[in-house]
Parts: structure tokens; C-alpha cells; sequence
């Protein structure tokens, strides 16, 4: 006859243990809990589900832009300031800045400098091509062409402005510490490049489906 | 029953101050706790508001001087007009449907146990955690705010249509700084939502302990999982058209808003704009958020039906893909709100078919459910009561909506109160009894105490009998053509008929309501003086049964639990009893 033993103990890893793979490093966030510490790559993790939100915001920004164009029936065409070319070079260059950065190790503070600096450029750019529109009198709510123009360009640099203060803040940490292989110079880099992408394909979008 | 656990609970450094212990906490169990009170007070405030209209609906122009007192503009002489009721209308599905099923069964129960239940010590991100959680609570504050500015709360709807939305004070009382106040609400319980959903997200994938596959993920996990998929993806949609929306009311821009539109004999300044555009984008949010109120109730059901009955689940994977499946059709769905909205028939027919067939992994889900009844030692407690009463509603609420799916018969009855019975049943009172089935269940180990059992049964019962008394005669007058979001119908001659039914389900719901009381005092009385619960007092298998009740600051006590099988392991043939906890490991066949 066979019968079955009663259960035994429960088992338990510690957290250090190396078949633990998930809490193998940790840092900051997770110190309130001791020696158990959250594990690093759940910051590109959120990083990369943050961006499909950026995503699905800037999807719905641009069917309502051709869905509107399409039926508006009072749109007049936004003439694109020239200033944008440069500001989508500056921006392409900014993010170069930025690999140069993280595999130029012992020069890493220099190129991100340099990188950060071009990401303050690049919303000068923007700033300066407002200010163009609305010196030949087009603003925000003069027509529906011009509203989708300060809307998509103006949600750009709200999400590039988060971009910009996390590589300050990675700018001044550098001064004091290694930073090239810190996993928020990864994150940053990840997101800055996004924010190139976005850019692009916005501009496109406004040189484009008109 | 708890023999097996051998858990030395650990503490460490648990925050001691009262502000940072309670207050701006960065614990998931004290987050999910906030969310579960803030849902609470907001569901208290939403059937007041329902009492109210009810009062109206069956004996309208009744003086009642105390609303005079509270609302002098809305309600002069005590007999509220029928901006007024809209008003009330609007606040009521607001506030439930974002305040109360959005943030109780996801938010409460799935910040208190998706950790647990996947041997984490915390969310992924515990600060960002405390930041959704403050930001749903300033949304709150914001949104209860345009009761008391001038002009008071919004008439739009829960649905804030434009124009009506969109053009301000000249619309109508309450589009001024109501709706401003509305829409910077909703703004907000978006970008509280967002960071949830990350969170959730990102805790599931990464923070799964060693052993916790996802094919061994409770469907609670499953369900809490998909339903962040869904916020992430839905409450960025929703979030752009509220912006829109906010720049059409507060900088002038024509988004939403057409040419040449007269309000009050007056043209209004704006250009362009496409009111259909806010349909669109606003459901395509919206049908997402049915499923993000209901999945949680869903895996809810799955877990204590299987604990109840004493059978493992039946079905376990078709359960998890169901519940995929239903998330990925819930964005293809969102026409089907619209079929009055002027759209080709050839694209309702394709929302239609699109909307049928979320019937299927629907249909799996409940026959998988009875099939984990079908033959079970079933234990009526009342988690499982209500448990059955989600499946028994969400199967009424669901039929309702093969009717509407069909374009040709929407037609008739989208305006109509059909409308209002389907989805109180299946989005309202069906995720309700989900919440409740969830804390019935849950409670012993979040408060170390037992509910009282015998006030329970006689709650759900009230409250099973009571919300069908509510909402079943509904389905009667829509037929009828009882129109929906007016504030009386004494002015129209067809509709004489209807008013003792509308009596009947007012009485019906001031008695449900009231039973809610029964609730409020079980659970506050049993957070002190409930009956002591054990570690595990169901029996169950699921990790969050293997530490103490409440869990310890770091839930397994700095260390990681070792998951080696499924999560609804029931009365396996040959075992020594009638569950086996997850972190069991292998047992061994001893030969006599």
C-alpha cells in the first residue's frame, strides 16, 4: 500500500542565494526592505512600458491630426518654420552625443555635456520657430491646422523637457562619480533616442500628410 | 490546517513614524489598503447620489427641504431641477466608474496581493506606487470639488460629449468650472492610472519568485496583468483627449468643436472641430475600462470558486488565454458605442461582429467556472456566494448585450433604459460583487480577523435579491422606450405606465443600499473585534496564505519563497489533504 508522507517544510531562498536570479543586485528603491532588494532591470522594464504609453498618447495625437485635416473643412495649412530642419539636425546630433558618450568611457562627461547642451539648443529651436508663427499671427487657436502644429510640437517638448532634466541630473552626478555604465545613463540614452524618433516622425508627419 | 508553514516572520525596518507608516506610505499593503478606503468613501458618495435620483425618478416634484438647504441653485423649494438631476447623473458615473470600480478591485486588491501572490517583497516601483496613489487622491479631491463652485457639477455625463463638454458656462450650469474641474480630474486619474499600470507590469515580469512560471500565476495575477495592459494602453488615449478637450474649453482652440454652432441665439467663436472625434477617442478608451472593471472581479471569482469547491480550476490555461483574449478584443470593440453616431453600416457591422465574439472567451470563462462547481464539496461562505452572484450576474449582464451588439436593435434601444440595465449589470454591480467577494475572502489576511460570517449571508442576500429587483425591470422599460438621463417622465403620456416600476425600483434600491450599512458595520466592527483568523483559515494554496496575517513589512521576511507547482492544487488523489500550498515542495510516496 502506498500512502503519501505528511508535507514537508516550505522552502526558502535568501535573497543573495544565486539560484535567485530576480534579486541578485539592488539598489535605492528597494532599501526600505533590507537585505531583500527589488532587481535592476525592472527600470528598463518600466522604462520600455512607459514608452508604449508615450506611444498610444501620440497615436491618438495623430489620427485625431489626420482624421481632423480630413473633415475639418476650415483648415488652412501652417506654413512650417525653416528653423525646425535645424532643430531636427541638432536633435539627431544631440543623440550621436550620447552613444559617443557611453562608449568614449573616460571622456564620458564631455560628450554628455555636450549632449545635454544640444538637447537645450533644440528647444531653443522649437521656442524660436513659436515665436516665428506667432509673429506672422498664427497662435494656438487661430485655426485647426495651426492648433494640431502648437499641440504635437508642443507635447514633444513637454516629453523632451523630462528627457533633458534626467540628463542634467546624470550631468552633475557625473562630475563626482563613473556614470558610463550606470543604468540610468542606459535609460536616459533609451529614452532621449526615443524622443529623437518621435521628432521625426512628428516632422514628417507636419511636412507631410498636408 | 497551518502545520506546513514554517515562516519566522522578519521585520525589517518597517518605517515607525505614523506619517511615513500610514500616510505617505511606500508599502503596497498600506497603498492597497488607501485605495481600498478611498474606493469606500467614493462609492458612499456615488449611492447618495444615486438616492437621490432614485427619489426623483419615482415621485418627482416632492418638496424635500433639506435639498434646499444643500444645493440652493439646484434644488430651489427642495425639488431639484432637472439640470440638477444631470448633474447628480454625471458625478455618480463618474465616480464610479473611475473612483470605485477602476480603483477597488484593481488598485486595492491588486497593490495588497499581486506581490504576495507572486513572492515579491513589494511593487517594482514602491515610490511611483505612493505617487498613483496621491495623484488618484487630488483627482478625487478635484473632481468633488464642482459640487461647490459656482455653477456646480457638470451635466455632460460620465461620457462628457461636446459640444456640451466643450463650450463652457453658455451651455448649460456646471460646463464652466464644473467641467474644467472635471476634465482636469479625469487628466489626473490618468496619469495615476499610467504609472499603476507600469508598476503592475513591471512587478508581474520581473518580480516573479523562483519557480512562479506564468503558467502558475494565480488568474487573479492573470487578471490584475492583463488589466494593466489594458490601463497602459487605454489611459494614454484618454489621456490626449482630455487634453484636447481642456485646450478646446481653456485656450479656444476648435478640437472638438464645429463651425458654425449657435448655443443660447448665439454663434459660437470656434471652427473646425469634430464632435465625432471625442466619440472615438473617448471609447476607445472606454471599452478597455469595461474590462479593466470587471477582469480583476473575473480572476477574483476563478481563485475562490476553485478554493470553495475544493477542485482545482477547471481549465486553468484556457482560463489565462480567455482572459487575454477578452483584453485584446476589448480594442477592437469601441464602435459599438456609437452605432447612433451616423457611422457606416458596413463599419457597425464589423464592430458587431468584433463585439460577438467577445462572446467566446467569455462563454469559456463561465462554463470553465461551472465546471469547477460541477461535483465540488462546495463551502458556502459568503466569499463564495458572492462569487457565484458575479458569475450569476455577469451571465444576465452579458445577455443583455448580444441584444445591443446587433446595430438594428440598438437603434431602438440605446437611449433607453436597456441600456442602463446592461451595464449596471455586467460593469457596475457584477465588478461590486467582485469587490465584495474579494473582501470577504481577503480580509482574514489583511486584518488577522474574520468578517462576521452571519452578517455577511445576510448582506449578499439583500443585496443578490435586491440589485435584480433593481435592474431587471430596467430591461422591461427600455423595451417600453423609457428614455434614459431624463429627470422625470410624467410628461409623456406613454409613459404613464412605468411609474409604479419606477417606484418599485427605487424602493428596491433604497432597501439594497441600505443594506450596504450591514457591510459598513461588519467591517469595521471586525477590523477590531472580528473573530481571530488563522494564517490560512480557507485552506487555500495561493502564496499569500503561507505568511502571517497582516504580512510583515517585506511580506516573506527578507526572504524568498520557492514556488513548485500550480496554483489550485485541490484535492489531489493520494494526498495527506485536501490542498497543497504552491511553495510545497514534492512529496514523497512512502511504500508500507
Amino acid at each position: 500500500m502506498a500512502t503519501i508522507a505528511p508535507p514537508p517544510p516550505l522552502e526558502y531562498l535568501s535573497t543573495r542565494d544565486p539560484d535567485l536570479p530576480t534579486w541578485s543586485d539592488g539598489d535605492g528603491e528597494g532599501d526600505s526592505h533590507g537585505p531583500q532588494a527589488l532587481p535592476e532591470r525592472r527600470y528598463l522594464t518600466g522604462l520600455l512600458l512607459g514608452l508604449a504609453a508615450v506611444v498610444m498618447f501620440f497615436t491618438a495625437l495623430t489620427s485625431a491630426y489626420v482624421v481632423n485635416q480630413g473633415i475639418s473643412g476650415q483648415w488652412e495649412q501652417v506654413p512650417l518654420p525653416r528653423i525646425l530642419w535645424a532643430s531636427t539636425v541638432i536633435l539627431l546630433l544631440s543623440s550621436l552625443a550620447i552613444e559617443k558618450a557611453r562608449r568614449a568611457k573616460k571622456h564620458f562627461g564631455r560628450w554628455w555635456e555636450i549632449a545635454t547642451l544640444l538637447g537645450v539648443l533644440f528647444l531653443s529651436a522649437q521656442l524660436a520657430a513659436f515665436r516665428r508663427l506667432a509673429s506672422a499671427g498664427i497662435y494656438m487657436d487661430t485655426n485647426p491646422a495651426s492648433s494640431f502644429f502648437y499641440l504635437l510640437t508642443g507635447a514633444h517638448a513637454i516629453h523632451l523637457l523630462g528627457g533633458l532634466t534626467a540628463l542634467l541630473y546624470i550631468w552633475i552626478r557625473s562630475r563626482r562619480e563613473m556614470m558610463a555604465d550606470h543604468i540610468a545613463v542606459k535609460a536616459t540614452a533609451i529614452y532621449w533616442h526615443f524622443m529623437d524618433g518621435l521628432w521625426l516622425w512628428l516632422f514628417l508627419l507636419l511636412l507631410l500628410w498636408r | 490546517m497551518t502545520e506546513a508553514v514554517h515562516v519566522e516572520p522578519v521585520v525589517h525596518q518597517a518605517p515607525q513614524g505614523f506619517i511615513r507608516k500610514y500616510i505617505f506610505s511606500l508599502d503596497h499593503k498600506v497603498i492597497g489598503i488607501q485605495y481600498y478606503l478611498l474606493a469606500l468613501f467614493s462609492v458612499m458618495v456615488g449611492m447618495l447620489l444615486s438616492v437621490l435620483m432614485r427619489f426623483n425618478l419615482a415621485w418627482p416634484g416632492t418638496e424635500v427641504p433639506i435639498l434646499e438647504t444643500l444645493f440652493p441653485v439646484g434644488a430651489p423649494g427642495g425639488i431639484m431641477t432637472p439640470e440638477f438631476y444631470l448633474s447628480l447623473m454625471t458625478m455618480h458615473g463618474t465616480i464610479m466608474v473611475f473612483f470605485v470600480l477602476t480603483t477597488a478591485p484593481q488598485s486595492g486588491f491588486g497593490n495588497y496581493f499581486l506581490p504576495l501572490q507572486i513572492g515579491a517583497p513589494d511593487m517594482a516601483f514602491p515610490t511611483l506606487n505612493m505617487l498613483s496613489f496621491w495623484i488618484t487622491f487630488v483627482s478625487l479631491l478635484v473632481l468633488l470639488a464642482a459640487f461647490v463652485v459656482t455653477g456646480g457639477a457638470p451635466i455632460s455625463g460620465w461620457t462628457g460629449y461636446p459640444p456640451l463638454s466643450a463650450l463652457g458656462e453658455i451651455a448649460g450650469p456646471g460646463l464652466g468650472t464644473g467641467q474644467t474641474l472635471w476634465v482636469a480630474s479625469i487628466a489626473l486619474f490618468c496619469v495615476a492610472s499610467l504609472l499603476g499600470a507600469l508598476n503592475f507590469i513591471t512587478t508581474t515580469i520581473d518580480l516573479r519568485t523562483k519557480g512562479m512560471s506564468m503558467m502558475r500565476l494565480p488568474l487573479t495575477v492573470w487578471a490584475w496583468f492583463v488589466t494593466a495592459i489594458l490601463a497602459l494602453l487605454a489611459f494614454g488615449v484618454l489621456l490626449a483627449a482630455g487634453v484636447l478637450l481642456l485646450l478646446d474649453r481653456v485656450v479656444g482652440t476648435s478640437f472638438f468643436i464645429p463651425a458654425g454652432l449657435v448655443v443660447s441665439d448665439q454663434m459660437i467663436n470656434h471652427k473646425g472641430g469634430s464632435p465625432l472625434l471625442w466619440q472615438h477617442l473617448f471609447w476607445f478608451f472606454g471599452h478597455p475600462e469595461v474590462y479593466i472593471a470587471i477582469l480583476p472581479g473575473m480572476g477574483v471569482t476563478s481563485q475562490i470558486l476553485s478554493t470553495f469547491a475544493r477542485k482545482p480550476i477547471f481549465g486553468y490555461r484556457a482560463m489565462a488565454y480567455a482572459i487575454m483574449a477578452i483584453g485584446l478584443v476589448s480594442f477592437i470593440v469601441w464602435g459599438h458605442h456609437m452605432f447612433l453616431s451616423g457611422m457606416s453600416p458596413y463599419s457597425a457591422m464589423v464592430f458587431s461582429l468584433t463585439t460577438t465574439a467577445v462572446a467566446v472567451p467569455s462563454a469559456i470563462k463561465t462554463f470553465n467556472w461551472l465546471g469547477t462547481l460541477w461535483g465540488g464539496r462546495v463551502r458556502f461562505t459568503t466569499a463564495m456566494l458572492f462569487a457565484i452572484g458575479f458569475v450569476s450576474l455577469f451571465v444576465t449582464g452579458g445577455v443583455s448585450g448580444l441584444f445591443l451588439n446587433q446595430p438594428s436593435v440598438d437603434i431602438y434601444l440605446h437611449d433607453t433604459y436597456f441600456v442602463v440595465a446592461h451595464f449596471h449589470m455586467i460593469m457596475g454591480v457584477a465588478a461590486i460583487f467582485g469587490i465584495f467577494a474579494a473582501t470577504y475572502y481577503w480580509f482574514p489576511k489583511m486584518f488577522a480577523r474574520h468578517l462576521s460570517e452571519r452578517l455577511g449571508k445576510i448582506h449578499f442576500w439583500i443585496t443578490f435579491v435586491g440589485v435584480y429587483s433593481i435592474f431587471m425591470p430596467m430591461h422591461f422599460l427600455g423595451v417600453m422606450g423609457n428614455p434614459r438621463r431624463y429627470a422625470e417622465f410624467t410628461a409623456f403620456e406613454f409613459l404613464a405606465d412605468v411609474v409604479p416600476i419606477h417606484e418599485f425600483i427605487s424602493i428596491a434600491a433604497f432597501v439594497t443600499i441600505g443594506a450596504q450599512l450591514l457591510f459598513a458595520v461588519n467591517f469595521f466592527w471586525s477590523i477590531a473585534r472580528g473573530k481571530i483568523a488563522e494564517i490560512n483559515p480557507w485552506s487555500a494554496t495561493t502564496l499569500e496564505w503561507t505568511v502571517p496575517s497582516p504580512p510583515p513589512h517585506d511580506n516573506f521576511g527578507g526572504r524568498a519563497p520557492v514556488v513548485h507547482r500550480g496554483p489550485y492544487e485541490y484535492s489531489v488523489p493520494g494526498a495527506s489533504r485536501d490542498f497543497i500550498l504552491q511553495s510545497e515542495p514534492e512529496m514523497k510516496v512512502v511504500h508500507q
